[in-house]
């Protein structure tokens, strides 16, 4: 039972390893922060996960590093999507990101002003009108 | 855990830190460099996950909790004075 446990977690490991191979590569690869925000969160919060359960089948026989793993899975699971949030937005609001590829643009409209939308005062779809300079966060 | 595991997970989460450099070096904006940041730390944790594995210690579980808490802060601040500087 043990060396099977032992040959599970080193898979979960390794897969693990794969995934945050996998998220370096879309970090090199991909064009704009956005896309790359893609490959740094989704397969680095994935292959943590894995990793992390693959040190806790290592570890069945005390609960309190095997609470402290689902702990560190916990805050990372959390943590990851804000994080990211916060750079989007960031990266919205900076300019630094490239806006011609983007197929839909709320943030946008919320934002208002800095050059960001054109097209506010005549989109139908907007019910409230443009939205004003929202004095911000 | 099985030593051919360890070395190979290690070895991949080496080229997985390489690759993050890479774009920690090159990346045009902070944000960028932010966002590398984060997967950085995130590749530091699956090694140190590893290591408390293969050791079979609890020493580095301490570890873990600190460093995934550490990475959230850094890079939320990094965001939020780029998004008030360069409006």
């Amino acid at each position: 039972m043990s060396a099977v446990l032992d040959v599970v977690s080193g898979v979960l490991v390794v897969l693990g390893a794969l995934l945050a191979v996998t998220a370096g590569v879309g970090l090199v690869r991909f064009g704009d922060l956005w896309l790359r925000m893609h490959a740094g969160t989704k397969p680095q919060v994935a292959g943590l996960l894995l990793v992390l359960a693959g040190c806790a089948l290592q570890f069945t026989h005390r609960v309190g590093v095997i609470a402290s793993l689902l702990l560190v899975a916990f805050f990372q699971v959390l943590t990851a999507p804000v994080s990211a949030h916060v750079l989007a937005r960031a990266g919205h609001r900076s300019g630094a990101v490239p806006r011609d590829g983007l197929v839909h643009d709320d943030l946008a409209r919320a934002v208002g002003g800095a050059g960001a939308g054109e097209d506010d005062a005549d989109d139908p779809d907007d019910p409230d009108g443009p939205v004003g300079d929202a004095p911000g966060r | 855990m099985t030593p051919l595991f360890v070395w190979v997970a290690l070895a991949l989460l080496s080229v997985a830190a390489v690759l993050v450099l890479v774009r920690l070096v090159r990346g045009p904006t902070t944000l960028d460099r932010a966002a590398a940041v984060d997967v950085f730390v995130a590749v530091l944790l699956c090694g140190a996950a590893v290591a408390a594995a293969s050791q079979g210690s609890a020493v580095l579980v301490a570890v873990l909790l600190v460093l995934s808490l550490l990475g959230f802060a850094g890079s939320v601040a990094v965001a939020r004075f780029v998004g008030r500087d360069d409006r």
